[in-house]
């Protein structure tokens, strides 16, 4: 026989041993933590402008051991540097890519770029385990503009791209390579690259690529990183593309939900020739069990 | 300057792309008819694509998928520039997408059709695919929607390594003797398994002349904390006992814009994979036009004279990067010695 | 009703089989119900653990289940075929034999369907065939088929019973008497009345009509579900009637099983006599020559057409390491033997043609393994698969089990249904006369025959 209050015991130290590890595990954890250096994080700042929207990417990592992790779900300080200091635009937290994106909103950017010349920064406050870390970059506004242009028979992208100067807006001087693309469903087409002259550019339009169902196609020009504007994209629609075909589903066929006419036709028909028979068969009997009653009824 | 023209235009193509693919989104097919009615649709709506829109092209708004309808959402969103430059906004939480119902997986994505063009001259059994493959749809070791083969077509040719999803044939033999229309081919050319309406009868998998189809013959260890999305005919995940499952072609990603695991898993860009009818497919790294890739590379469809009419392309193992030994690298003795027997190789 | 003295004398040799079990019945009774209750057991570890108890894998998905289902279809046809041309022949020896002919239609065709359940990965859902059925999917064909042609042989097989349930009603059984009660309700008021008979006649010739072509469609559909698929071995266009002729000949052969046993059993030396045996052996010989016909054309075309995956099958078939001494059993053994004991007469005896059948419908299982397994693990594209089950099929404890059960559960109802109706249609075969004089009457036809030969032959020489 067992002590009860020894079982009861003993179920004690079973319920806690759960949590006594638990708490075990928490205090070395924290103790390691406490104890190592904090690493060094490097943030990477960089400028998209996507048609009107001003957009910063800041980009975090860290060394682990041998290879960089992204961090995810750290604020970023996002500010736009003056003369005088420094004015806050807000925050972001990275995603999954250690990216936190920011849109800087179109008055601030006003009222704080010079000859349209803006300085952002960008700061990771730090945390135990990750030092703090900054970075900035100096950005000339560009203004790029795509649009269409037939020529007798042949059709042209036309781009023009323009800057501040003092209070007017010049064509770019600089020989700038610009990138175009047709989007397609998971990345870009390039459909040809070529610099500016003169703050303009024409490429053939690429009449052989299918747009959608009407035509419809979506042309991409950019500047990718670019030391004085950064990321610069503009993007313009038109319907100069092939139609697409479009795609009609059917309804009847061996692959489809329903069968072909003829064969629910045939079977109707064999099966209702089959069940007919066993119906009039059926019939057959009732009609025997009916010829008894009447035996029966002659017989009295 | 821009043209008046011009800005309409775009505002007009902005308008009707989301249109389709809201339309897509429930009906699972494109009515042009009805994109312009509702061209002059909220204005709400608008601004809220436009972000994406001016970043680029409105499959760039096919980051938001499924349930998360234009109308309904007012959840906390977030920012994500996409690799290639465009800006979308979707919502917290739906970041990993809320599948699409059984009704709506039954169709087609838009007017797309789907192709896989598989460069042969590129592998070397680095068995990346079939390990992305199985990480993305929770499968157990021993299942593999993508299978590597070791060819060799007679004993005077040269072995070469042969990556091999389902073939998603546009003649599929498996769906015309499926019982109860589990397995479908819908518009966009993927062949899909409804694995809750699936009996399990295995006639689908005595059909398929391709060995694409693979049966669960046990419950599949998954803890329902492990996984991150529910089940939809669209992302096959968690697969159920005593069913089918097979490559699906990963519709979920396309509705998302995402390119599916095999292609991005692999180190050597292998894969290329996209839209028959924007002729253009992509590997990660590069993209080309389709149908002159096919034409320059003298591509085929794997066994073609069975009239299946696949969806997959092979371009032939031409100058292969590696040889083929390389692929014997990182697997053991007793792999290479079947793989060696099969391929009629002698030491 | 009334009956001739001679029916009586009939009956009275048949009551003793209806109301009394010997000890050798009530043991053989025992260990079949065991048998089924070992299946259920098989059934119940199946269904929880998965169909990962089985030994079929990716490459081979179907196994001794669907092997199973097309045998038992396939035997079926000893009563749809055999009763029902015999019937519409007039043939005059049938009489004896058609009831056990179509008892194993309706118990083989009752039997045959639950293997393809078990081979159904989700039971669960089998009602999403009656939703979501698909008119283009052969097993929904066979679904359909299935189900009228089990409904025609019931109604056949009760068509042809209600004169002995009319006589049972008149004369009940001492034991268990409720079945009385089933015998009065059953026989519709029957009493051969002109009327009735005429009626009974008609309704029965009817059905004899409907059921040829339907049994042949059922197996025809059966072929189809292999023959639709793009596998060596399978898609062929002679499937169909290669299936055909080998389910008849396999029914014959349960047949002639049957009949011996209870020949035997039942003692009943008097009623089936070696007039029977012989006759459906002849009708064994000619469908195993059709059968060996089948077999030679299949292989034969395939052979010479030489498709590397056919040729993959074929390899398979005649390697001595794989399926050679079983393909040898099943294509040669199974149709040679059968027809040299049947042909010669000096093999020719009651015993050797049950033996001769016995091992036709052996081979006739073999053949069916023959058929479904090398097939799939001949897959069009290699199989490198490092696990062996996943490459060779082997059965396991689970699949036996079930295909024992099966077996027993055949055994089981045939049995019970013997203690509920007679064996030999009893009124029937008062009607006619014995058969020694009908064996006589025969002989002096083809002898008159004979003579008649002579005469034009001598004329022609003359």
């Amino acid at each position: 026989m067992y002590n009860p209050i020894i079982i009861i015991k003993m179920k004690e130290i079973k319920n806690s041993l759960p949590t006594f590890f638990a708490l075990l595990a928490i205090s070395l954890l924290s103790f390691q933590a406490m104890g190592q250096e904090p690493v060094k994080s490097r943030n990477s700042l960089e400028y998209y402008k996507i048609s009107e929207h001003r957009v910063l990417k800041a980009t975090l990592k860290a060394k682990e051991g041998r290879n960089y992790i992204f961090l995810q779900d750290f604020p970023v300080e996002f500010n736009i540097v003056i003369d005088t200091g420094s004015v806050s635009l807000g925050s972001s937290n990275t995603n999954e890519s250690g990216e936190a994106i920011f849109e800087v909103p179109d008055e601030m950017f006003r009222l704080h770029s010079t000859n349209g010349v803006t300085s952002f920064e960008a700061i990771f406050a730090g945390t135990e385990r990750y030092k703090p870390s900054e970075s900035s970059l100096e950005v000339k506004d560009l203004k790029m503009n795509l649009s269409f242009t037939q020529e007798e028979e042949e059709k042209q992208i036309l781009l023009t791209a323009t800057e501040l100067n003092g209070d007017e807006s010049v064509p770019i001087s600089e020989e700038l390579e610009i990138n175009f693309y047709v989007p397609r469903t998971f990345t870009l087409f390039p459909i040809g690259s070529k610099s500016l002259e003169s703050g303009k550019v024409i490429i053939p339009f690429p009449v052989d690529l299918p747009g959608d169902t009407l035509g419809n196609m979506e042309v991409i020009a950019k500047i990718e990183g670019n030391d004085t504007y950064g990321n610069v994209s503009v993007s313009s629609a038109i319907n100069w593309g092939l139609a697409q075909a479009k795609i009609v589903e059917t309804n009847r066929g061996l692959g489809d939900t329903n069968a072909p006419l003829w064969m629910v036709y045939t079977l109707i028909v064999l099966l209702s020739v089959v069940w007919f028979h066993y119906m009039y068969i059926l019939y057959s009997i009732y009609l025997i069990k009916k010829e008894s009653k009447k035996a029966l009824a002659e017989n009295m | 300057m821009v043209h008046p023209f011009c800005n309409d235009l775009i505002a007009t193509f902005k308008i009707e792309n989301m249109q389709i693919h809201k339309q897509a989104l429930e009906m699972g097919k494109v009515e042009d008819s009805q994109v312009n009615k509702e061209a002059g649709n909220s204005r709400r709506n608008f601004i809220r694509y436009s972000v994406a829109a001016g970043a680029g092209s409105l499959l760039g708004a096919s980051l938001l998928t499924g349930k998360i309808n234009a109308e309904e959402s007012d959840g906390e969103k977030v920012k994500v520039l996409t690799t290639d430059g465009r800006l979308v906004e979707v919502e917290k939480g739906h970041l990993c997408c809320e599948p699409v119902s059984h009704e709506v997986a039954r169709h087609g994505i838009g007017n797309k059709k789907m192709v896989m063009v598989i460069d042969l001259s590129k592998c070397r059994n680095a068995r990346e695919c079939v390990k992305g493959c199985q990480k993305m749809h929770y499968l157990p070791e021993d299942i593999e929607w993508i299978k590597l083969f070791l060819m060799r077509d007679n004993e005077d040719t040269g072995p070469y390594w042969f990556p091999k999803p389902c073939l998603h044939c546009n003649n599929p033999p498996c769906v015309k003797v499926c019982p109860v229309g589990a397995t479908f081919k819908r518009s966009d050319g993927i062949v899909l398994i409804d694995n809750d309406r699936c009996i399990g009868c295995k006639f689908c998998m005595a059909a398929c002349p391709y060995s694409s189809r693979v049966f669960n013959w046990k419950e599949p260890k998954i803890e329902p904390h492990e996984l991150d999305k529910n089940y939809s005919p669209e992302n096959s995940t968690p697969g159920k006992v005593g069913t089918v499952g097979k490559c699906d072609f990963c519709p979920d990603m396309v509705r998302q814009g995402k390119l599916p695991s095999c292609v991005t898993s692999c180190p050597n860009g292998v894969f290329y994979y996209g839209d028959e009818n924007l002729d253009t497919v992509t590997n990660g790294s590069e993209t080309l036009r389709f149908k002159k890739l096919l034409n320059d590379r003298t591509a085929y469809r794997f066994m073609e004279e069975l009239g299946t009419e696949p969806s997959v392309y092979y371009l032939p193992p031409t100058n292969r990067l590696f040889d083929y030994k390389v692929g014997f690298n990182d697997i053991s003795e007793e792999e290479i010695a079947l793989y060696k027997k099969e391929a009629r190789i002698e030491d | 009703m009334n009956i001739d003295s001679k029916t009586q004398r009939t009956l009275n040799k048949f009551i003793p089989q209806l109301e009394s079990m010997s000890k050798f019945g009530i043991a053989f009774l025992v260990i079949l119900i065991l048998i089924f209750f070992a299946g259920v057991y098989a059934l119940y570890v199946q269904l929880t653990e998965g169909h990962i108890v089985t030994g079929m894998r990716d490459q081979v998905v179907w196994g001794l289940f669907i092997v199973n289902f097309i045998f038992f279809i396939g035997i079926s046809y000893a009563g749809a075929l055999i009763s029902g041309i015999l019937h519409l022949l007039r043939v005059p020896w049938r009489s004896p034999i058609i009831r056990m002919a179509e008892i194993i239609t309706v118990v083989s065709t009752i039997i045959g369907p639950t293997y393809i359940l078990l081979c159904v990965g989700r039971l669960d859902r089998v009602h999403h065939l009656l939703l979501f059925g698909r008119i283009q999917s052969p097993i929904t064909w066979d679904v359909i088929a299935i189900t009228t042609y089990l409904s025609g042989s019931i109604i056949f097989l009760y068509l042809a019973t209600i004169r002995d349930f009319a006589l049972l009603r008149d004369n009940p059984v001492k034991v268990a008497r409720w079945r009385n009660w089933f015998y009065k309700v059953l026989s519709m008021g029957y009493s051969e009345t002109p009327k009735q008979k005429e009626i009974l006649a008609r309704a029965t010739d009817l059905l004899s009509i409907v059921i040829i072509p339907l049994a042949i469609l059922v197996h025809s559909v059966l072929a189809w579900i292999f023959g639709m698929t793009l596998r060596p071995g399978w898609h062929s266009t002679i499937f169909a009637p290669y299936f055909v002729v080998a389910a008849v000949y396999s029914g014959t052969g349960v047949l002639i099983l049957a009949m011996w046993v209870f020949r035997k059993v039942y003692k009943l030396e008097s009623y089936i006599t070696k007039i029977h045996f012989n006759y459906l052996g002849y009708i064994l010989v000619m469908l195993g020559a059709l059968y060996g016909y089948f077999t030679f054309s299949e292989y034969l075309t395939s052979w010479y057409g030489s498709i590397k995956w056919d040729m993959e099958v074929l390899h398979r078939l005649f390697d001595p390491s794989d399926y050679w001494w079983w393909f040898f059993f099943a294509a040669f053994i199974g149709v040679l033997l059968p027809i040299i004991i049947v042909t010669v007469p000096r093999f020719r005896n009651i015993n050797s043609i049950a033996f001769a059948s016995l091992i036709a419908v052996f081979a006739l299982w073999v053949k069916r393994y023959l058929i479904i397994i090398p097939t799939l693990e001949a897959p069009l594209l290699p199989n490198h698969d490092l696990r062996p089950e996943f490459i060779h099929y082997s059965p396991t404890w689970v699949e036996w089990t079930l295909t024992v059960s099966g077996v027993g559960m055949f055994f089981l109802m045939f049995f019970l249904i013997s203690k509920f109706i007679p064996i030999i249609p009893v009124m029937k075969i008062s009607e006619e006369k014995d058969y020694n004089s009908l064996r006589k009457k025969v002989k002096e036809r083809n002898l008159r025959r004979l003579m008649k030969q002579v005469r034009k032959s001598d004329t022609v020489n003359g």
